[in-house]
């Protein structure tokens, strides 16, 4: 359960600054000691499955498998796992800029030819605002966005629609 | 496969901001070398199965309940 917790908080953090979308139940891999492992990253950043219509809305995938697998909200795992999040996100605040500037390279030198650059400079915009969503946001202010964050994330129909819909397209289980 | 590339590339940035802020979020960092636009080589990450064929073996069984007969009861310690 620790690694598990600690996966899903690292993978829920990496999957919403970076929007890596199109998260079914066939790319994500789970590994003898109980680690999440996320594959395929065709879509990320601006560009998405589905010509303009986007399902995967929640910030992170929290599905109600995964919260009954902690235990429900309320258990002990999950206030863990909660505090995981909140020590993740403001780490990665601190040191956005090794992000950022990763992200701004890459835009520099291929624009719009990639597909995670769809949305041109707006990608590096939105991405800022995941960082820095309220105008001089202090460590304190964080616990509580990301705390919204959660709350929007659990269950979200939309993930969940999401899902249906693979199994009805291609057969993932979900 | 550029952007897989790209996203191995940001993956490894997270994997190392964690380390060095001591925070114990996981994420793997696994490597990705693109050779053109659609061909490239791609790390196995080992003893892994993905939850869509996981589900496909367990049947009716939820992931919890596969946790539990994987790992031990809830409160042994190969569970925590």
């Amino acid at each position: 359960m620790n690694n598990f917790i600690q996966s899903l908080a690292g993978y829920s953090l990496l999957c919403y600054f970076l929007q890596i979308k199109d998260r079914h139940n066939a790319n994500i891999l789970i590994d003898s000691k109980g680690h999440i492992v996320h594959i395929d990253f065709g879509f990320l950043l601006s560009n998405a499955p589905g010509k303009g219509i986007k399902f995967e809305k929640a910030p992170f995938k929290l599905t109600d498998e995964f919260v009954e697998c902690m235990g429900g909200v309320n258990s002990s795992i999950f206030r863990k796992f909660r505090q995981l999040l909140w020590s993740g996100f403001i780490a990665l605040v601190k040191h956005s800029q090794r992000i950022i500037i990763l992200v701004e390279m890459m835009y520099a030198g291929f624009g719009d030819t990639l597909g995670c650059f769809t949305n041109k400079e707006n990608t590096i915009s939105d991405l800022k605002n995941r960082f820095f969503p309220y105008k001089n946001m202090e460590t304190k202010h964080y616990f509580k966005h990301v705390d919204s964050l959660i709350e929007e994330s659990i269950d979200n129909w939309r993930t969940r629609w999401y899902d249906k819909f693979q199994y009805v397209a291609q057969g993932i289980l979900y | 496969m550029i952007q897989e590339q790209f996203a191995t590339q940001l993956i490894n940035e997270f994997y190392q901001i964690f380390q060095l802020e001591k925070v114990n979020c996981w994420v793997y960092p696994y490597e990705i070398l693109s050779t053109g636009n659609e061909s490239g080589i791609i790390e196995v990450v080992n003893n892994a199965i993905s939850i869509d064929d996981l589900k496909k073996k367990i049947k009716n069984k939820s992931l919890r309940e596969f946790f539990l007969n994987y790992f031990g009861p809830a409160d042994s310690k190969g569970y925590i």
